[in-house]
């Protein structure tokens, strides 16, 4: 196990290492001058000259990537050149907000949808699974954007439940930041158990038709036991996998929820900063969000065997 | 166009985890003049304002906060008209090369300190320091070049310029340019790096939020210019305790949030204007600004050098039409880029508005034109300019003219036009309210100029030189006919702004500036 966590650490390292080069030479590759995005249309060639000056962008690329990754060894991840703030303070910051609002919508999302998917496999082609099955077909159809309006017009303005605009940090009062968080969390929620409770139900109806099982039963285990001991842990497995990689692609930044929203989250600022070629925000974007990327699965991965004792680490 | 927020705090780990930096101008917190709490308009910001450092960096979307908390010398009116604001009055002498401003007696700045001439000198010297990027930077060393700064006495400022120039006091208030803002020089830290923004209007800067909100405390110490209120000039006064600026980037959560109450003022998009006004609680304010659409033609490309082609284009496209479809029936077709609010706005007789079929035909015939492509660049950045692209092939097409559309992302279109590398582009351009703006935002040699015609350069030298009103707008009809003979670009029309707002809101008036001023208004 040991050795396996360092082995994943390293190709951690590894990747990290890949992403970093890849963005930075793909972000310079990507026609657009930032200074001209700045400046506007009225530009001069001077001032134009300066702010690239400043920013190191007159310098050839090899010596801006070594600047760069210097700077980026010592902690430095540069400053923004669209706010003039840091960028590791500004990326963690809007971080906390998108992964408040996703932890709690994937929590939400497990808790409904993998009992929702087990009970329809378990009633496989009842009215029940009928019902489930629908349900997840049709909010897995639905553009979040879309569904988000919808719950800004009904529970926002309509019924007048919930603030329609802004966020409030969870440093104050509570019950406010919560009503300002509720609406994404639900509609982020409502999408990804669409997507869950068909993966739960698929891999119940597998592990359903597996020869264990049938002895479970045969043995005279009540229903409810071969189902919470027996199925669960094995039809969990491969959710399991898909909640690794929903958190991860997730927490890399719900842009279209958070401009619906008005959220401040980094899904959000990376777009911005891409149209902006805002540079040391963009590679501190994906770098962080390829880190919780990979650590996630690395997670995932050291949490299989709990679930499916025949995978093993090693 | 920029001002700055202090660092207030930095990051505040709540029990979630979320932690914000929070930015904020501390005097606004400390001074008793700086009002707190109480009543509060809500307005909406469609992008972040970057706000920092005016002479480090310089961008338009901080120009709504901008304007409530510094002032310049002088600003434009409704009527696009110069007037004195941190001036008493002023004078032009030396036959325009000199030019004399009396401050008013005083005007504080936000920390309590007196304005004087050595303020306005100490702004001017940092805002046109070497590596200032300043937008009138470049001006006030070029075409309105000025030679030196004095200050007499503490409440005169002489302005003497290398040439007589009409348009000095104009440029010093162009919007584009912060309308030349005066602050104070403790606006700075110790070390010479931007602090916070520390200047005399209504309102002083307040809490900002990066990605959230900016707000604006009243002042209670401001000290009004005197006369109507007319614009930005005239009686301006904080009537609420605070106005909040959210940043709300997406059009329809703009929408929901006035129709909930959440927001008392926003720009909303042409198409939702009917909606707006069939709600009780709000309206709409519509306001014609000097924003201009054009379709640009470059003359370097092999085959738009051809004169008769880049006229028929101009005759083959209906501009009331392209306005009318854009704006939703909001906006008028224009053939020229000069706006109807400017005093100096002179349509030619017989304005060429309409499609002219017969004279696209003799003119494509004259040019031998033979269905040769033509690509116009646009961008889904800025909806306006690719829905015109659109309108703009169609009516081409119909003529028999072969156009292609190629849409790119908006920092790559802006690199093209600032290069000059293209053959025809969908564009707009910010306002400009001084005379001869409107003129200058395409004429002269620069590669980002798209017309360098000699004759147009020495026009507008001509222009910008001018101190006569008349011979200003004879000047400016020169240059429009000549323009038109030229076609460099087809004027189609300038943007008519919609603001929504909660009627619980009273003062709401329509100008032709970008964003309301938010001062002179209250809460009924």
């Amino acid at each position: 196990m040991f050795r396996y966590f360092l082995r994943r650490t390293l190709m951690t390292g590894i990747t990290l290492s890949l992403v970093g080069i890849t963005v930075f030479f793909i972000m310079r590759l990507i026609p657009g001058d930032p200074a001209s995005l700045m400046l506007g249309e009225s530009a001069t060639d001077e001032q134009l000259q300066i702010l690239r000056g400043r920013w190191g962008l007159d310098q050839p690329l090899p010596v801006q990537f070594g600047y760069w990754l210097a700077s980026l060894l010592s902690g430095d991840f540069g400053v923004s050149t669209r706010t003039g703030q840091d960028v590791l303070p500004l990326i963690l910051d809007r971080f906390g907000v998108t992964a408040t609002i996703v932890v709690l919508a994937v929590a939400i999302a497990v808790a409904i949808a993998v009992p929702a998917g087990m009970i329809a496999a378990w009633r496989q082609n009842s009215l029940t699974d009928v019902v489930a099955i629908s349900l997840a077909t049709l909010l897995l159809s639905i553009p979040s954007f879309w569904l988000g309006l919808i719950m800004l017009l009904v529970f926002g303005l309509k019924l007048g439940w919930v603030p329609v605009l802004g966020f409030v940090g969870f440093d104050g009062d509570i019950l406010r930041a919560l009503s300002f968080i509720i609406l994404p969390v639900v509609t982020l929620a409502l999408i990804e158990i669409g997507v869950l409770i068909r993966m739960a139900r698929a891999s119940t109806i597998e592990v359903l038709r597996l020869e264990y099982v049938t002895h479970a039963r045969a043995k005279g285990i009540p229903e409810w036991k071969v189902l919470v001991r027996h199925v669960f842990p094995n039809a969990f497995a491969p959710t399991l996998t898909l909640i690794g990689l929903m958190l991860g692609n997730l927490l890399g930044g719900i842009a279209v929820l958070e401009t619906v929203f008005t959220l401040p989250g980094i899904g959000k600022l990376l777009v911005e900063s891409i149209f902006a070629r805002d540079y040391p925000v963009v590679q501190g974007c994906l770098l962080l969000t390829a880190t919780v990327f990979v650590l996630i699965n690395l997670v995932v991965d050291l949490l299989y065997p709990v679930f499916d004792p025949r995978v093993t680490v090693e | 166009m920029i001002f700055s927020f202090q660092r207030f705090a930095n990051v505040r780990s709540g029990r979630l985890g979320v932690a914000f930096v929070v930015l904020s101008l501390g005097i606004g917190f400390a001074d008793p003049a700086i009002a707190q709490g109480g009543s509060i308009i809500r307005a909406a910001l469609n992008e972040d304002i970057r706000g920092v450092d005016p002479a480090r960096q310089s961008e338009g979307m901080a120009d709504p906060v901008h304007m409530h908390v510094v002032e310049g010398l002088v600003a434009y009116g409704s009527n696009l008209e110069v007037g004195p604001v941190l001036a008493e009055s002023y004078s032009v002498e030396d036959g325009g090369k000199t030019y004399v401003f009396k401050l008013r007696d005083g005007v504080k700045f936000h920390n309590g300190e007196t304005l004087t001439s050595a303020d306005v000198k100490w702004s001017w010297d940092y805002l046109m320091a070497e590596g200032s990027v300043w937008r009138c930077k470049a001006v006030f060393e070029g075409n309105v070049k000025v030679l030196a700064v004095e200050t007499p006495n503490p409440l005169t400022v002489v302005y003497r310029l290398a040439e007589p120039n009409g348009s000095f006091a104009y440029t010093l208030a162009r919007t584009d340019c912060a309308g030349t803002p005066v602050f104070h020089k403790s606006s700075l830290k110790a070390d010479g790096s931007w602090g916070s923004v520390i200047g005399t209007g209504p309102f002083a800067a307040g809490e900002r939020k990066i990605g959230e909100y900016a707000e604006v405390l009243r002042f209670a110490d401001y000290k009004s210019p005197a006369g109507e209120a007319n614009g930005r000039i005239g009686r301006k006064e904080a009537m609420v305790d605070k106005i909040r600026f959210s940043v709300v980037t997406d059009p329809a959560a703009r929408i929901v949030g006035l129709r909930s109450g959440e927001l008392d003022v926003s720009s909303v998009a042409s198409q939702s204007v009917d909606q707006i006004r069939q709600e009780a609680a709000l309206d709409v304010v519509l306001s014609e600004t000097t924003v201009w659409y054009a379709l640009l033609l470059n003359q370097k490309d092999p085959l738009l050098q051809n004169k008769a082609l880049r006229q028929a284009i101009a005759s083959a496209i209906d501009r009331q039409a392209v306005a009318q479809g854009v704006t939703y029936g909001l906006a008028t077709g224009t053939s020229t880029p000069m706006p109807r609010v400017s005093r100096y706005y002179s349509p030619i007789a017989n304005e060429p508005l309409a499609a002219n079929p017969d004279r696209t035909r003799e003119l494509l015939a004259e040019a031998g034109y033979d269905g040769e492509p033509i690509t116009i660049i646009a961008n889904k950045s800025f909806q306006s300019m690719f829905d015109q692209a659109i309108i703009i092939q169609s009516q081409l097409q119909a003529a028999g003219i072969n156009v292609t559309i190629e849409t790119l992302e908006w920092g790559l279109q802006l690199e093209r036009y600032t290069g000059g590398k293209y053959q025809s582009q969908s564009f707009s351009y910010s306002g400009r309210f001084d005379p001869m703006g409107a003129w200058e935002r395409i004429i002269g040699p620069e590669s980002r100029k798209v017309w360098k015609d000699e004759r147009a350069i020495a026009l507008l030298k001509k222009g910008l030189v001018a101190t006569d009103p008349d011979e200003v707008r004879a000047i400016s009809d020169e240059i429009y006919a000549l323009f038109i003979e030229e076609a460099p670009a087809v004027s189609l029309f300038h943007m008519t702004l919609a603001n929504g707002f909660n009627k619980r809101l009273e003062g709401i008036k329509s100008a032709p500036f970008d964003t309301p001023t938010l001062w002179n208004v209250s809460i009924k």
